[in-house]
């Protein structure tokens, strides 16, 4: 049989293996390959024996049972920090989750529902009333009395009477719910669209020209007190109109 | 509970019975089976007996916690060594967040220790003595040195797990095995407490 030539380790190699032969964690054949190369090393052969001569000392030493003592409940207080975490766990999922939801939600309603809680209760009626106040410089008493004189055929004025009277008690009949002291509003309101209404188809677009004058007008109807607007319908029925 | 946690003692078994339900029983084999290999580590980087059992128990709840997650493409003990690690560095650096606001008493408290050591027998304390003198020693060394003569020493793992966990060439960590030793037998020789 044809005997095995024996690999002689280099320096390094040994070195590197020492430690692991010295504890015996080496296998056969490389304990075998260590033990023929180290006798070319004598410097790393009496570094060996004083590893060796060292550690038998400390291989004595129980480092395991050491920490085998000082872990001993271990396990035990590993199982009751995790229950106290799992009933922690419930009032951290409130402040990790719920305030932040009730974050967003008091955002989201304050963007929904901002116009009603911020807007000044006042403002859109404010600008209604600078817008008229604006436009009714346009057109002024003097030029609502031009209007108003204007002659109109008989026969216009007693259809746009009837027309004026019909709405009414439509309207009245519609909302039953209109309490007494509105009714004399909801007429003169009634009264005053329909009568200019006729008015401007009577006259054509000459006189008033855009529909914003048309508006103008009424809101100076609706600033008249009821008595006057009655003395200008009393005027205008007593109009004699020429044939 | 006892004598069913000791019953698992495989790995997937044990993964398996804590996603099934049966948490207490799986965390306390679990805990069981790794409790000196991740206390030991802790107190290598922390050096402190308390510190590196209350580690040992947020390495072990951080672990049970995602226990669900290990893919087993490495070791449990690679996967622990590596939160053990960082729980400990994270552990450090808020010590020393602490310690530079305020003075620390410990001094007092080892001294207490000390005074207890001694009231047991001599032969004992002297064992003792030599425990701890070998790890004070041991946290001489560089850090990858002590490592890796800790984890090829103490916990007999391979090369290749070695380098797993420490990110380390199995060339490399030879060579660092054999300078820890050397390191090592010399220091203990010149103390001369071997």
């Amino acid at each position: 049989m044809e005997q095995k030539e024996k690999k002689i380790l280099t320096y390094y190699e040994v070195q590197v293996l020492l430690p692991d032969y010295a504890f015996n964690r080496l296998s056969e054949e490389e304990k075998i390959s260590f033990e023929d190369s180290i006798t070319s090393y004598p410097d790393l052969q009496q570094e060996l024996e004083d590893v060796k001569k060292v550690f038998r000392r400390v291989e004595q030493t129980d480092f395991d049972g050491k920490f085998a003592r000082k872990t001993r409940n271990l396990s035990v207080d590993v199982i009751n920090k995790v229950q106290k975490k799992k009933s922690a766990f419930s009032f951290q999922n409130l402040t990790k989750y719920l305030v932040p939801t009730l974050g967003i939600f008091i955002i989201f309603l304050l963007v929904w529902k901002g116009d009603f809680l911020f807007k000044p209760k006042n403002t859109s009626t404010q600008v209604v009333n600078n817008v008229e106040t604006k436009d009714l410089i346009k057109i002024n008493q003097s030029e609502l009395s031009v209007v108003l004189d204007t002659l109109v055929s008989e026969n216009d004025y007693m259809l746009a009477s009837g027309d004026i009277i019909s709405s009414v008690a439509n309207d009245l009949s519609k909302n039953s719910l209109i309490e007494n002291n509105n009714l004399e509003e909801v007429i003169t309101e009634l009264y005053s669209e329909e009568v200019l209404g006729k008015f401007l188809h009577i006259i054509g677009t000459d006189m008033v020209k855009t529909e914003i004058d048309f508006y103008n007008i009424l809101n100076e109807i609706d600033n008249l007190e009821l008595n006057d607007l009655q003395l200008i319908i009393e005027e205008l029925e007593n109009v004699k109109i020429p044939s | 509970m006892d004598s069913i946690a000791l019953a698992l003692e495989n790995d997937n078994q044990i993964i398996s019975e804590y996603v099934s339900g049966n948490r207490d029983i799986a965390a306390t084999a679990f805990v069981r089976k790794y409790q000196k290999f991740v206390y030991s580590v802790a107190l290598r980087y922390i050096k402190d007996e308390d510190d590196a059992y209350d580690v040992s128990q947020d390495v072990f709840i951080k672990a049970l916690n995602n226990i669900h997650k290990f893919r087993q493409q490495s070791s449990i003990k690679t996967w622990l060594y590596r939160i053990t690690a960082n729980t400990s560095k994270t552990h450090l650096r808020k010590k020393k967040i602490k310690s530079f606001f305020k003075f620390s008493d410990n001094e007092d408290f080892d001294l207490e220790n000390l005074q207890i050591s001694y009231e047991t027998p001599s032969q004992k304390v002297e064992e003792q003595e030599f425990e701890n003198n070998f790890l004070k020693i041991l946290d001489k060394l560089p850090d990858k040195q002590r490592e890796t003569f800790a984890l090829r020493y103490f916990d007999n793992l391979s090369y290749e797990e070695i380098s797993k966990m420490l990110g380390t060439s199995v060339g490399g960590l030879k060579a660092n095995y054999y300078q820890a030793v050397k390191k090592l037998t010399n220091i203990l020789k010149k103390e001369d407490i071997q």
